[in-house]
């Protein structure tokens, strides 16, 4: 017989580790297995993590040890185009040191280690074994159910396995409930160079926010190049390190169509003025790998659950589809998960109707919310890029009237039909509007009903949270 | 490809050039868990050859070479990143793909 337990949950990333901790805390026997040496191993995204969840989850996260030498952001420098001419359009946002204080960053293999940590002091236990498969009861027949995993090291049942394996889960396609493509991820790179702290400390701009910890004036640079429906890229500093990473982004699709290997796209933006300010001097130290999903051309999976599985993250494709912090919403997802296990153990009861609850739930939350492909499309398929173009050109057109003696009445002639190249952008709008109205009136649906101005049930009230 | 400004000398150009430069770039300086079982097969009889080499051209590592032909994942067990690029770029499937052994292969880290 398979060794048992409550619940098995394969991947020690941030939704694995969330998913284990809170089970093992309401008591559950909980099987966390990690392909990797330890976790984190496999982890390569120089992360921003959100404070408050983050410490909500893993009290004490702000005060671990990693985050010494770290540098916060004060701010982003967007540059959405970067033309030919190196002609930049695009933003510089700075809303200052105390506003991005909740933004925190972090190398994701010192934290998953200590997130993993966590969970295992909450009582789960942490094994290295790569899941290969999955074990059912009733394949392929209307009753079918997940009852464990397949490893090199035995295999492991329990009534509940939540996959927190990660994007490429061979297990969520396997259980038929995604499939990858080359139009549903994107590759991500990292180059990290190794330059002189004080050296940084200057092209940064260091100063210090109220936590006593160093920010800089946005030296992330976003950035995409001349065809930036599909390329992207951001650097950061740590000159507490002395380490400056840069993160590629490319999807898959692109990469194939234009036949180029991502490290090309690499090379032309690590010749722009900026990051070559950058990492001028610097020595090239590392490199790493990681697919992510391409967020806005898949949305979420359709289902996220079967009879004995839950999808928590990436496994499921639930990469915030706007702005890809997709460790966040696992870390959200898998405590949901984990809670909803712990649920099921206590009145023991593993049905289907359990585990569908599963998906309302993060429906009903910010995660669920967050699914609008349409923004990211907006981002994506250029039409931002429009918006931002013609701002560009508006403002520079407005200065070089004005020192041309121009009039503003006359100014503001000329600027319309600089405007009207952006109209088709804008149309989208109202696809935007329209989803922020459907979750305002879902927000405001059970104070309306408490008022007798809705009729019925609300539709998917937010259901008061957990705890 | 787009229209990338192309006068820079130090921009990779052909898919050719790639991989001996991604294969020299991270000489030494990559640490992976010597793997046992090799965990990407190329299916010959499936691979159209030269008429794709997708996986030749995006794999990040330079893992791919082209042979007689055929893609062969040649590097793969000292440099495979494990990111699936190979797996999704293959229009005809002929890349069995899973990750390593559990404990080996590539260890991602910050310095
Ligand atoms: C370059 C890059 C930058 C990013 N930046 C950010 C950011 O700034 N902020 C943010 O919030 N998100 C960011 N993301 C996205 C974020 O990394 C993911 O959304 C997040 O890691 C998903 O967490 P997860 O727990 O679902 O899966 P993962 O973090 O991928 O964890 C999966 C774990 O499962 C293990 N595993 C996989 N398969 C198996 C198996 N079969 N058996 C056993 N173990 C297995 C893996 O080794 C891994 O440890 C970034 C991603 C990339 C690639």
């Amino acid at each position: 017989m398979a060794p048992r337990y409550d619940l098995i949950v394969v991947g020690a990333g941030p939704g694995g580790t969330a998913a284990a901790k809170a089970a093992a805390e309401r008591k559950l026997k909980v099987l966390l297995l990690e392909r990797g040496r330890r976790p984190g191993d496999k982890q390569m995204s120089g992360s921003y993590l959100f404070r408050t969840i983050t410490e909500e989850i893993f009290p004490g996260f702000e005060q671990a040890d990693f985050h010494k030498g770290q540098i916060r952001l004060g701010g982003v420098d967007f540059r959405w185009m970067l033309d030919n001419d190196e002609k930049r359009h695009g933003i510089s946002v700075a809303p200052g040191a105390d506003v991005m204080r909740n933004w925190m960053t972090v190398y994701r293999n010192e934290t998953d280690e200590w997130f993993a940590e966590q969970a295992v002091r909450a009582g789960a236990e942490l094994k290295t074994a790569l899941v290969t498969d999955l074990l059912w009861e009733n394949e392929g027949t209307e009753s079918a159910r997940v009852r464990g995993v397949v490893t090199a090291a035995g295999d492991f049942e329990a009534p509940a396995t939540i996959d927190a394996s990660g994007l490429n889960s061979l297990i969520a396609e396997r259980a038929g409930l995604a499939k990858w493509g080359v139009d549903k991820v994107m590759l991500g790179l990292k180059y990290i160079y190794r330059v002189d702290g004080e050296v940084l400390r200057q092209r940064l701009q260091t100063y210090m926010d109220s936590d006593g910890v160093e920010v800089d004036w946005g030296a992330t640079q976003m950035l995409c190049g001349s065809n930036p429906d599909h390329f992207g890229a951001h650097a950061t500093g740590m000159p507490g390190r002395g380490i400056v990473s840069i993160c590629f982004y490319s999807a898959l699709k692109e990469m194939v169509e234009a036949r180029v290997n991502i490290h090309q796209r690499a090379q032309w933006y690590l010749t722009q003025p900026t990051c070559r300010r950058l990492i001028e001097g610097g020595e090239f130290i590392y490199c790493d790998f990681h697919a992510l999903a391409a967020g806005d051309m898949v949305g979420y999976v359709p289902k996220s659950y079967l009879p004995g599985l839950l999808l928590v993250g990436d496994a499921g494709g639930f990469s915030q589809p706007v702005d890809n912090f997709g460790a966040n919403v696992a870390l959200w997802m898998g405590r949901m998960a984990g809670e909803l296990c712990a649920d099921m153990k206590t009145r023991n009861d593993y049905s289907e109707a359990m585990f569908a609850r599963y998906e309302e739930n993060w429906r009903n939350s910010w995660v669920g919310e967050d699914n609008v492909p349409e923004i990211s499309v907006f981002m994506r398929d250029g039409s931002l890029n429009q918006v931002f173009k013609t701002m560009d050109d508006v403002v520079s057109y407005a200065f070089a009237c004005k020192w041309e003696n121009t009039s503003y009445p006359s100014i503001i002639l000329g600027i319309v039909p600089k405007i009207l190249p952006v109209l088709p952008a804008l149309m989208e709008a109202p696809h935007l509007a329209k989803r922020a109205a459907e979750v305002g009136l879902k927000k405001a649906s059970p104070l309306m009903q408490l008022l007798g101005m809705w009729p019925g049930t609300a539709p998917n009230a937010p259901k008061p949270k957990g705890e | 490809m787009a229209d990338f400004k192309q006068s820079d000398p130090s921009i990779l150009y052909g898919p050719q050039l790639v991989g001996a430069k991604v294969r020299e770039l991270l000489k030494g300086k990559y640490q992976v868990i010597p793997k046992t079982r090799e965990h990407i097969k190329v299916d010959g009889e499936r691979c159209v050859g030269m008429a794709c080499q997708l996986c030749y051209i995006t794999c990040p590592t330079g893992s791919f070479e082209m042979e007689e032909g055929k893609a062969v994942w040649k590097y793969g067990m000292q440099l495979c990143g494990e990111c699936g690029t190979c797996r999704y770029v293959c229009p005809v499937g002929a890349i069995d793909w899973s990750y390593p052994e559990a404990g080996t292969g590539i260890v991602l880290k910050y310095s």
